[in-house]
């Protein structure tokens, strides 16, 4: 079975460890939002809501874009699966290809171990 | 609300660590000698086909590795060898595409039985880039035999055909490589 990659897993849980960026998350599940419109529903500042949004950004959760002088942000999470599928593939080839070069240096140690020769 | 481009890149690192029983030189040779990688590298994993290789291994050398699951889409590679330190250290970085032909496609099979160029440009048109990324192979010497630390650092790219509705056949063409390997 294929193991996700922990790093940005982690920094995934780590996104969504705190209600407040929980909540955000949950707003952009229904669209993208500038960061005012993000912020509207909390008691904090723009500059509060800049740092959440920042850990989000980190986990690859979210992605913001400015466009003139309006931050757009939108969820990631598909993104963010696929490339992880697919890096999660290349780990998985790697770790095959390097069985079978285990298999091929022990069927051609056989041959060459007589000669005693060790590192 | 207008969508903003959907191009997005995620990266990257990986790090694998395994110990052989061989020493350094033999492991390295396994991974310098086309003849020796062939023996492990090219012996492609059950229901996927054999590969389409070649490999030119000194510095600013090419190796090519083209494959994929027999009944799933095609998988591109091509790597240059930017550092080669003889029995130590290995670093290219290479290109990977994914194309939907599958073993049976008449692109492919040109393409497997003569190695044209041409055709693995048509695949490559047809296909997507998927990531841009740096592989490291350190070969240590370790007790009783050899540490290899593989160290992959990887741009993954994600998203730019989404407008044209490519975007779920890339994602199924992923989801079928997942599934190959599982």
């Amino acid at each position: 079975m294929l193991q996700y990659q922990e790093t940005p897993l982690d920094l995934v849980f780590q996104a969504l460890a705190d209600q407040t960026r929980r909540e955000m998350v949950e707003r952009l599940s229904r669209g993208p939002a500038s960061v005012s419109e993000l912020a509207a529903p909390f008691a904090m500042s723009l500059s509060a809501v800049g740092q959440h949004l920042k850990v989000l950004e980190a986990s690859g959760l979210v992605r913001s874009e400015k466009h003139g002088r309006v931050r757009t942000c939108r969820l990631e999470a598909q993104t963010m699966r696929r490339a992880q599928q697919w890096i999660s593939l290349r780990r998985a080839h790697w770790e095959q290809r390097l069985d079978r070069l285990g298999e091929y240096l022990d069927a051609d140690d056989s041959n060459e171990t007589a000669t005693g020769s060790q590192p | 609300m207008t969508e903003p481009s959907t191009r997005t890149v995620v990266h990257d690192t990986f790090v694998i660590d395994r110990t052989f029983k061989a020493p350094p030189a033999k492991v390295f040779r396994a991974f310098s000698d086309p003849a020796e990688k062939w023996k492990w590298f090219g012996r492609p994993p059950e229901g996927w086909r054999p590969e389409v290789q070649t490999m030119d291994f000194r510095i600013g050398g090419r190796e090519i590795s083209d494959g994929g699951p027999v009944s799933g889409p095609t998988i591109l590679y091509e790597a240059v060898f930017h550092d080669i330190v003889p029995d130590e250290r290995i670093i290219t970085s290479y290109v990977m595409w994914v194309a939907p032909q599958d073993a049976s496609h008449p692109l492919w099979e040109r393409y497997a039985a003569t190695g044209d160029p041409r055709a693995r440009e048509q695949l490559i048109l047809d296909g997507r880039r998927i990531s841009v990324s740096q592989a490291t192979v350190e070969v240590l010497p370790a007790e009783g035999g050899t540490r290899l630390i593989l160290t992959e650092q990887g741009a993954y790219f994600d998203g730019p055909e989404a407008a044209a509705g490519r975007e779920q056949g890339f994602a199924d063409m992923v989801d079928a490589l997942v599934r190959s390997l599982e």
